[in-house]
Order: C-alpha cells, then structure tokens, then sequence
C-alpha cells in the first residue's frame, strides 16, 4: 500500500515538473509529444507517442515516409506498468478491430477513420520484436484496403527488381520454398502475406519484417533450424518462427515490382510442370484468400477489387513441383531466369 | 482453390434476432444472435427510458460469446475521437461511435444483462450531459 502510495507521489511530481505524463481516469500515461512518418508496407502512417524506444523501434523496422499520411498509429503507454504480453484475442465488428494481448496492452482499429489507438505497458512499449515482427504487420493487415493496401496471401521473392510472387494453399510450402528461394540468391520480401500497392496504377509489392514462419517438418530441409523450437503461432499452428535475415542470412528488402505470380502445388514426385493459368484463376484465388469484410467498408472493398484486377493482370503460371526445398526452388529459379530474359529480350 | 472464408474475428455472426422501438429522439434498434439478450435491452431501453443513452445511440449490436467465459473484471477505456472503447478484461468489449451512434458489443456469456445496462453501458456510452 505504502508503495503504490509512493508510486503515485513520484508520477504526480514527475508530471508536475516534467510536464511529461498525463492523467486519465487514475491511470497515468506519458504524453505523445513525438511522432513519427512511416511506411506501413507502402502506406504513408504517422506514429504518435511518448515512448523513444517505440520511436526508435519502428524507425528501424519501416522506412521513412515523406508524403502525406493516410493513417494514424497513436500509442498511449501506461506509467509504471509492467504488464507482459499474453496471448492474443481478436475481435470485429462493422468497422471497429480490437486486438488486445492483455488487458494493459490493447488496440483499437476504426477502419473508417484509418486510426489506431493503443495503452499499452512500458514494458510491451520497450520490445522492439513486438512491434517490429508483430504489431506492424498485423496493423497493414487489418488496415488493409482501407489504406490502399491488398493483403496478398502470397510470398514475393525478387531479383534485380524483377519481382515474383508465389502463391498456394496453407501448407503447400510457399514459406519453405520462399527460404530455398532465399539461399539461391534471390531478395526476400515476404513468405506468407505481402501487401500490394498501385499508385497510378504502378503495381508494387510490400513486405513486414514479420518472422517467416515454417512448419516444424522444415528442420529436416534446413540445418538452420538446428537449435530452434517449434511454438503455437497466432493461428494456433505448431511453427517454427524465425527472423529470416538472422536465421537464414536472407537478403531482406522491403519492396519490388512484380512481373509474374505462380501458383505452387507441391506434389509427390519430383517431375516439374509448369503451365499458363487464366487471370481469372488468380482473381478466384485472391477473392478465397482475402478477408471478407463487412458492408460498413464497402468502399475499401472497390479499392481491394481494383487492386486484384492490376495483381490478375500479371502473367500468371501453375508450378507443380515436388521434392526437396533445393530442388523446388532450382527449377522455379530456371523458370524465373526465361521469363526474366524475355521480358529483357 | 477455393472454400469456405474464416471468420477469425467474428464479424459475421449472425444476428437474427431484431428489436426495435420508437422514442422521443428517434428510434433504437437491436440486434442480437442471442433471444434472451434482445429481450432484456429491449425492455430495458423500452422501460427505463434513459435518456442519455437514447440519444447517444440508434443502433446496438451484440454479439454474445457463448463458448467464451469472462477473464477479469478490471475495464479498460480507449478514446479515439469519436469512438470509445471499454473492455471488461479482454473478452468483453463494447465501442460506442458518437459520430454513427452505433453500439458494438461482444459480450462474455457469463457478463448478466444488470451488469451490462447498469455498468458497462454508462462506461461506454459518450453522451454530451
């Protein structure tokens, strides 16, 4: 008692001399005195708060975003409270979002003003890897369309900015063969969800540095994996989650321009097949994929439908391949090479 | 390539049970994938007649999480300009939008409708008096 006495005698003067907290409803909050323009996988986002580690976290993990921004990330972070992350729990409804990892850490989406509102401890304001690896891109994800972003469930690899994003099934391998693609040389953008812009109608795909995420059948492909531990990602998978520039040596980059979408099936043998695929295949494939959302947002629906028809566009292959992560990722790197030279050509 | 659309958030619940009613301000319509729940609101509003809350809000949304118990009672406010948020825990949450006077509420189903027209109501609801 005497201490949470203290406690609140000691914010109560730091407020009063720094001018640095405010208070709501007996909870004490640092001020957002900085901000902070940022690309969220392509879209211009401001980041209001009081915390410089925060700052500094999404410093590093975005890049700087000069124009005008299209959304608001303000985060409130809660005076002396140390509360930890706890699993997450997700909710919504017409165009409000709440995603909460306890009940000190909470976030609030209003998808019709583009604006997120978090309290969060000093503790979840201090961990980079949170904000770096988890809330930012759950933030492009959520935000979506409403920000000019198509979540594409989709890896994009690419190589002198010749982009190409592989699509499939869960499961098929996608983030596996996104990794071999990784060690042949090819820049990493993303292995499972990649965010597509088109400004005057310029196609371009966008990254996070999410963790790629492996199921735990992928240490016996990667001596890499040797030493890490599977654990239940968010969608309740049994994964492996690695930061792939650190666990693989990866080339990370944050964009590229796509120029051709494959549709990977793993399959039992090892015979490659690859075959021309009908942009309305694509198109069917991405509605599938692609969160339904609520008649509230039907204007970021039309943005969404627009930015699948730029995506179909592309030159889109099957890829039916078995065997080995090497032995995918070689042949789709043979693959890539004649389409890249035609297109040179 | 195709199948059914997860719903991970809950956003498509389905909610057929409607009520509405007329009042001095306007009207106010409810609906709920929960009978029991409608009902209450219904006569609570209907009875009550709370002022405030009548003209804070047209349109209430409740979606009652019937295989998710509640996980504190500590509430947790956010306000982002024309939307308040209020969590009871993390499991129950009710977002008032002032601007759109709609209600949104996921709520835990051991949460009894006294406590939800008598606490978390006035918690959420952002009236001008």
């Amino acid at each position: 008692m005497h201490l949470q006495v203290w406690r609140w005698i000691t914010v109560a003067l730091r407020s009063r001399f720094a001018g640095l907290f405010l208070r709501f409803g007996g909870v004490y909050v640092i001020a957002r005195e900085m901000e902070l323009p940022f690309s969220l996988a392509g879209a211009g986002c401001v980041l209001s708060t009081g915390s410089t580690e925060l700052v500094e976290s999404v410093r590093r993990s975005s890049v700087a975003w000069p124009g005008r921004a299209v959304c608001e990330l303000n985060v409130d972070v809660l005076v002396g409270n140390s509360s930890p992350l706890s699993p997450p729990h997700f909710r919504g409804m017409h165009h409000v979002v709440v995603a909460s990892f306890g009940a000190a850490n909470v976030f609030i989406f209003d998808l019709r003003r583009c604006i997120v509102t978090a309290k969060v401890s000093e503790v979840v304001a201090r961990d980079r890897e949170f904000w770096s690896r988890t809330l930012l891109p759950i933030m492009a994800g959520t935000l979506g369309a409403t920000i000019g972003l198509l979540p594409l469930h989709s890896a994009c690899l690419a190589r002198d900015g010749f982009g190409m994003l592989i699509a499939g099934e869960s499961g098929a391998g996608k983030s596996t063969l996104a990794v071999a693609l990784a060690q042949r040389n090819f820049d990493y953008i993303s292995d499972d969800w990649t965010y597509c812009t088109a400004p005057s109608g310029r196609l371009t795909a966008h990254g996070t540095a999410a963790r790629v995420k492996l199921l735990p059948d992928a240490a016996r492909h990667f001596a890499e994996l040797n030493g890490e531990q599977v654990h239940t990602s968010m969608n309740g998978e049994l994964a492996f989650e690695v930061p792939v520039e650190q666990a693989f040596g990866a080339r990370l980059e944050r964009q590229s321009t796509p120029r051709l979408l494959v549709f990977y099936h793993r399959t039992e043998g090892t015979a490659t097949h690859f075959a021309p695929l009908d942009s309305s295949i694509a198109r069917s494939y991405m509605e599938s994929n692609v969160e339904q959302l609520p008649v509230q947002l039907a204007e970021a629906s039309k943005v969404r439908s627009s930015l699948m028809d730029v995506v179909a566009a592309l030159p889109c292959w099957r890829f039916a391949c078995g065997g080995s992560p090497a032995h995918i990722a070689a042949e789709l790197d043979t693959f890539f090479e004649s389409q890249r030279r035609k297109e040179i050509a | 390539m195709t199948g059914p659309i997860p719903d991970p958030l809950r956003r498509f619940v389905p909610t057929p049970h409607v009520a509405a009613f007329s009042h001095m301000y306007g009207e106010l319509r409810i609906e709920s994938n929960d009978a029991a729940y409608t009902q209450h609101l219904l006569e609570h509003f209907r009875d009550a007649l709370p002022e405030t809350c009548l003209r804070a809000v047209e349109h209430i949304k409740l979606i009652v999480e019937h295989s998710l118990p509640s996980d504190g009672e500590r509430l947790t406010q956010v306000d982002a300009g024309c939307l308040r948020t209020v969590l009871r825990g993390t499991n129950t949450i009710l977002a008032h939008d002032t601007e759109s006077r709609e209600l949104l509420i996921f709520l835990s189903h051991d949460v009894s409708c006294h406590e939800l027209v008598e606490h978390l109501l006035p918690a959420v609801v952002v009236t001008n008096g």
